[in-house]
């Protein structure tokens, strides 16, 4: 809208402008010139005419006043003309000019009175003049003496009109008078005397009156108003010309402008043209990404760049992609070249230092750079590099946005120089958008394809931990029967008999085989955990003196244990088994010869972080690395060598389940494993868990207080399993207790409800088919409140603590009840109540 | 002045044999000319201007048109000694002719209008004449369905005070009226007058009435005092101030009793005469001018003379010789 009303006033300012100049150099006006040049040469004329007119009606030669009429009138109608023309006379010289024509209207308005008098006096006198000349004519001969004196009286007079003449006609006229009695004479007389008279009085008025206008200043006025004018005009036709010569100079000054618009239009339209086939050809290359297969990005990117550089004349296009990688500087490039560019050394890294450090004040280009000409910079460290890579022209544009660096295009020209206009730029970010999107989808297309494959993964190892898990729980059960027997006769026979040693030996081998269960369970993560915040390095550091006198000196164990005191949220026996299997399988790979390198230190993630088995959001975390100098791992095994019982080992030597192992407590930790290893070089397992803000805890000594001795006090035993239930009432009777035994809830209930105060402490399965052991824990707590009930599960299904509180549950035991374990408890539960 | 001399003194020595060879002699300066009628005017501002001529709506309360003092079929005068103004009471002056009054230098009897226009305004706002306001004056023409296109295509405009004026003044400059006998006989026509009327011709000029009455419109281009030899106007009568002629305008003494000489074409239709209209006949009015400006008393033979000449200026309008067919009595 304002411009709009901007441009109107120009338009409407120029108009009045150029009308001023063209009114200003058509004055004077010709026609009124005209005019006022006849005006003025009329007024000589009719002022001649008039003067000449007069004297020949004063001498009886003209009897018509018509062409004195006549030419009054015309000199009164010059009057308006000549004001009219008068206002030539610019600024001071008009109150002047004015001032001369109204004198010459006065002059000429005097004259006419003098006229209209001379013409009624003439008309008289010349009427008289006739009579009287006519009356002498009848008189001649019979007039005598005084009729001869009166005619001599009047030639005298009427050629000299004197006052002495005058009386002299007026006493001869006298003289006749006494002759008006003759009848025959006396009108003819009384004619005479009375035209006389009038000739006497009239007739040297009419000369006065001729003689004044003979005098008049028409002449001289007329003469003054054409001088000036005439001055005027000049004046007027000299300022005219100057304006003439501006309308000219305004004229080519336009048509200057004209021409001007018409080149930059011609220019805009060429302007227009070039961006027009360059949005053309970028449409075409954002066309053909749309269909292009995936697999062929690398090639349609190619094509794109080749495309683009050729149409902007450039030597060369590249794409440089932002390392995926930590550590590597430069990542994929895509790149084209003009034919017969010389080969010149990988330039790319400097370049990439160039447009990630360029920090120029030239507005916010976000991140692009735009060096129309290297020469032309100022001098400094960029131009230097430039200079030194025989840039001329140099543009790079980021990819991607700030936050998600994809990568740059650079064009670059060697030869010429090319600057950019700010909508080719505009464009080039678009192009550089397509691209970006065309490697993006690429890579998110890759990215998903391996993320499937961990998905398959994970749903295999999850399905093998199931039922790895279901059976192991069912081993435990058995195994818990098979060692809580073999201890129980343990302690019957005598310390030197073969019987002990072989069941010895029962016992050893039922102890690995439970570790092998726990392997199973943890790796299935069915086993109980308890999590609390865990000081990484101390575990880390029990672990490996466990592990130093195992293993054999011909290997080095070297630790760097670095976090500083940081905590995880975790559980330290599962912590160590992940350094203990971690180490074992290092140790295996290197052949009982070499280094093994333990390190730990704290790690923060900016952003999200790929590993090569799993992903890790961002967030801080304890990394522990575990390096060895091996024979490294091949990638079929890498891909596999998380399942359990996969394994690489000659038969017998392992299980298939350490590393299954440590995959299922680091994913229980929430955390994450990377592995890299080259074959014939060594590997690195990185085992990440998240950091705790929580201090740790600090580890109490759980190593033995003498445990106390049952005093028979009767404890309630109730299990699903008969055997169970044996085997708890052999434990409880060796340390002292009355166990009484049920394997049906209903059983207990019945033996409960008849004597409730006969029993110390309930021992109850969780898992039972009649109902669960909280269920039954809280039916016997409402009967007796005060009574310590205490459970125990093989499950990894943790009871419901509240719900466990609630029922009076004082604690739940971990199944296959050992003997250590469960007289603490019971000691711990009963010496409560003895206070 | 010898030229003067020679010439008034020429009578003197030649006398006046043959009146008609003189008349062919002086033929170039003859004081008298044929009446000229090449003007060339806008037929239609003509025809409009006559229709407003004859308008009673130009007068207050329509009573009176131009017309009506002005009678073109009458010798462009209303044939009345004065005129009666809107208020019953007479006017001071006898209503001069329409006809030629353009070709006159000064207009009415004391002279005081240079223009047409000017002064057909001052009749059509003069409240005792016809008393018009140009407000409702011009009400009337643009509210008239005949006058509105009429000047819509002349003037390009509603009726106007300019558009008005132009229409009525362009009218009354087509009153002319040429072909008077005297007209003819001027023109070569030696028998268009008789050879008495030729002879009152000459007696006109030998009395010195063609002093003042010369020109093209016999008169109408000078101011001449009333009352040169004798007094126009006797002591016993209490002077009007009509009388006072045209010390009435200028307040200057020379100019009492100075009227515009009037024309004398078609005289034979303007009866009565004189500015008070105080002479009903030809043969009273030649009477009174030669007694009063020429100082002498006409025989009656003469007077018919000159009267029979008068007679002989009598033009045509519109193919028509004018004629008072009413008025006092045969001259």
């Amino acid at each position: 809208m304002k411009p709009k009303r901007t441009v109107l006033l120009v338009i409407a300012g120029l108009l009045l402008g150029l009308t001023f100049l063209l009114v200003q150099s058509l004055t004077p006006d010709e026609a009124l010139h005209e005019r006022t040049l006849d005006a003025l040469r009329s007024l000589d004329l009719d002022n001649a005419a008039l003067q000449r007119d007069v004297l020949r009606a004063q001498a009886g030669l003209l009897r018509n006043y018509d062409p004195l009429v006549h030419a009054l009138e015309r000199l009164r109608h010059t009057g308006p003309i000549l004001r009219e023309s008068g206002r030539i006379a610019a600024g001071d010289g008009l109150p002047g000019m004015e001032r001369e024509i109204d004198a010459l209207i006065a002059v000429l308005h005097e004259q006419e009175e003098l006229v209209e008098e001379f013409k009624s006096r003439n008309a008289l006198l010349q009427n008289s003049l006739r009579i009287f000349g006519h009356v002498l004519g009848q008189l001649d001969g019979k007039g005598g003496v005084q009729i001869g004196t009166l005619a001599n009286a009047m030639l005298r007079f009427s050629n000299d009109p004197q006052q002495a003449a005058a009386t002299e006609v007026a006493r001869a006229l006298d003289r006749l008078r006494f002759r008006l009695v003759d009848p025959v004479s006396a009108p003819d007389l009384r004619l005479l005397v009375s035209h006389g008279l009038l000739i006497v009085v009239t007739l040297p008025a009419v000369d006065s009156i001729v003689a004044r206008l003979q005098t008049s200043a028409t002449t001289a006025r007329t003469q003054a108003i054409q001088d000036s004018y005439l001055r005027a005009y000049g004046r007027a036709t000299a300022r005219a010309g100057l304006f003439r010569t501006l309308l000219y100079a305004a004229a080519v000054s336009l048509a200057a402008y004209a021409v001007h618009l018409f080149l930059r239009l011609r220019h805009n339209a060429r302007i227009l043209e070039q961006r027009l086939a360059f949005e053309g050809l970028i449409a075409g290359i954002s066309t053909k990404f749309i269909n292009l297969p995936l697999e062929g990005t690398a090639e349609g990117v190619k094509d794109g760049l080749a495309s683009l550089a050729g149409h902007a004349g450039v030597d060369r296009a590249r794409i440089v992609l932002k390392p995926a990688a930590e550590g590597d500087r430069v990542g994929h490039t895509y790149e084209w070249r003009r034919v017969g560019l010389p080969g010149e050394p990988d330039d790319t890294q400097d370049l990439l230092d160039i447009a990630t450090g360029w920090h120029r004040a030239e507005g916010d280009l976000d991140g692009l750079v735009h060096v129309p000409s290297v020469d032309a910079l100022p001098a400094g460290p960029d131009k230097a590099r430039l200079a030194a890579l025989g840039l001329r022209s140099w543009l790079s544009i980021p990819l991607g946005s700030t936050g998600k660096r994809l990568g740059w295009l650079m064009m670059e020209s060697f030869a010429l120089e090319k600057h950019w206009p700010g909508d080719d730029l505009a464009l080039l970010r678009t192009a550089a958008e397509i691209f970006a999107n065309a490697i993006e989808r690429e890579r998110s297309a890759g990215e998903r394809e391996i993320l499937t494959a961990r998905l398959t993964e994970a749903q295999r190892l999850e399905s093998l931990g199931t039922l790895a898990g279901g059976i192991a729980h069912e081993f435990n059960n058995v195994l818990g029967a098979i060692l809580g027997h073999a201890e129980l006769v343990l302690t019957l026979l005598e310390p030197t008999s073969t019987t002990r040693r072989h069941l010895l030996q029962i016992m050893r081998a039922g102890t690995r085989a439970q570790a092998i269960i726990d392997q199973i369970l943890a790796f299935s993560r069915r086993r109980e955990r308890q999590y609390r915040p865990t000081c990484a390095d101390r575990v880390v550091a029990e672990a490996v003196d466990l592990l130093r006198a195992s293993f054999p000196t011909t290997v080095t164990l070297r630790t760097h244990l670095a976090t500083d005191g940081a905590a995880v949220l975790g559980d330290p026996t599962g912590l160590q088994q992940v350094v203990m299997n971690l180490c074992t399988n290092a140790l295996h790979a290197m052949e009982q010869q070499g280094t093994i390198e333990i390190c730990t230190e704290r790690v923060v993630l900016a952003h999200d972080l790929r590993l090569s088995h799993g992903r890790l959001a961002s967030g801080r975390y304890v990394r522990l690395a575990v390096r060895d100098t091996g024979h490294g791992i091949d990638v079929q095994t890498m891909e596999r060598m998380f399942e359990p019982f996969f394994t690489t080992k000659s038969v017998g030597r392992g299980t298939g389940l350490g590393l299954s192992t440590v995959h299922g407590i680091v994913a229980a930790h929430g955390g994450a494993l990377n592995v890299r290893s080259r074959p014939g070089a060594g590997s690195t397992f990185e085992a990440y868990f998240p950091q705790t803000d929580q201090p740790a805890a600090r580890e109490e000594d759980l190593a033995a207080a003498p445990v106390r001795r049952g005093r028979g006090e009767t404890i309630l035993v109730v299990d699903d399993e008969m055997q169970l239930v044996l085997l708890g009432e052999e434990m409880l009777a060796a340390q002292g207790y009355e166990p009484v035994g049920f394997d049906s809830v209903a059983a207990a209930m019945v033996a409960f409800r008849a004597e409730p105060q006969r029993f110390d402490l309930v021992l109850a399965d969780e898992n039972m088919p009649e109902m669960t052991g909280t269920e039954f824990a809280a039916q016997l707590h409402r009967l007796r409140p005060e009574l310590p009930i205490v459970l125990m599960t093989g499950h990894l299904r943790a009871i419901d603590a509240a719900r466990g509180e609630a029922a009076g549950v004082r604690e739940v035991l971990k199944k296959p009840l050992r003997t250590q374990p469960l007289a603490a408890c019971l000691a711990r539960h009963l010496n409560a109540r003895d206070g | 002045m010898p030229i003067a001399l020679l010439a008034s003194l020429a009578p003197l020595a030649a006398g006046t044999d043959g009146s008609g060879r003189r008349a062919q002699d002086l033929s170039g300066l003859e004081p008298v000319a044929p009446l000229v009628t090449d003007e060339i005017l806008d037929q239609r501002r003509v025809d409009l201007g006559g229709k407003l001529f004859n308008d009673v709506r130009l007068s207050r309360g329509n009573a009176v048109s131009c017309a009506s003092c002005h009678d073109l079929e009458q010798g462009g005068d209303d044939g009345r000694d004065r005129p009666t103004g809107t208020d019953g009471q007479p006017l001071e002056f006898n209503s001069p002719t329409v006809f030629n009054a353009a070709r006159n230098f000064r207009l009415n009897w004391r002279g005081n209008y240079r223009t047409l226009e000017e002064q057909n305004e001052a009749v059509l706002l003069d409240p005792r004449l016809m008393g018009s306001r140009w407000d409702d004056l011009l009400a009337k023409l643009r509210a008239d369905p005949g006058y509105a296109p009429a000047f819509n295509r002349i003037y390009s405009e509603t009726a106007s005070r300019e558009s008005v004026l132009d229409a009525l003044a362009t009218f009354q400059r087509s009153l002319v009226t040429p072909h008077s006998r005297f007209d003819r006989f001027l023109a070569g026509e030696r028998d268009a007058i008789t050879p008495a009327e030729e002879r009152g011709y000459r007696a006109f000029d030998a009395f010195g009435c063609i002093a003042c009455h010369q020109g093209e419109n016999l008169g109408g281009n000078l101011f001449q005092k009333f009352g040169i030899f004798a007094t126009a106007f006797p002591s016993s009568k209490a002077v009007a101030e009509a009388d006072l002629g045209r010390f009435a305008i200028t307040g200057k003494a020379e100019d009492r009793h100075v009227f515009r000489v009037p024309s004398l074409r078609n005289v034979a239709a303007t009866a009565p005469y004189l500015h008070d209209g105080r002479a009903a006949s030809l043969d009273a009015a030649v009477k009174i001018m030669a007694r009063n400006q020429l100082g002498r008393e006409l025989p009656d033979g003469d007077v018919d003379l000159i009267v029979g000449f008068l007679r002989t200026l009598t033009g045509e309008y519109l193919g028509r010789p004018l004629v008072r067919e009413t008025g006092p009595g045969p001259r």
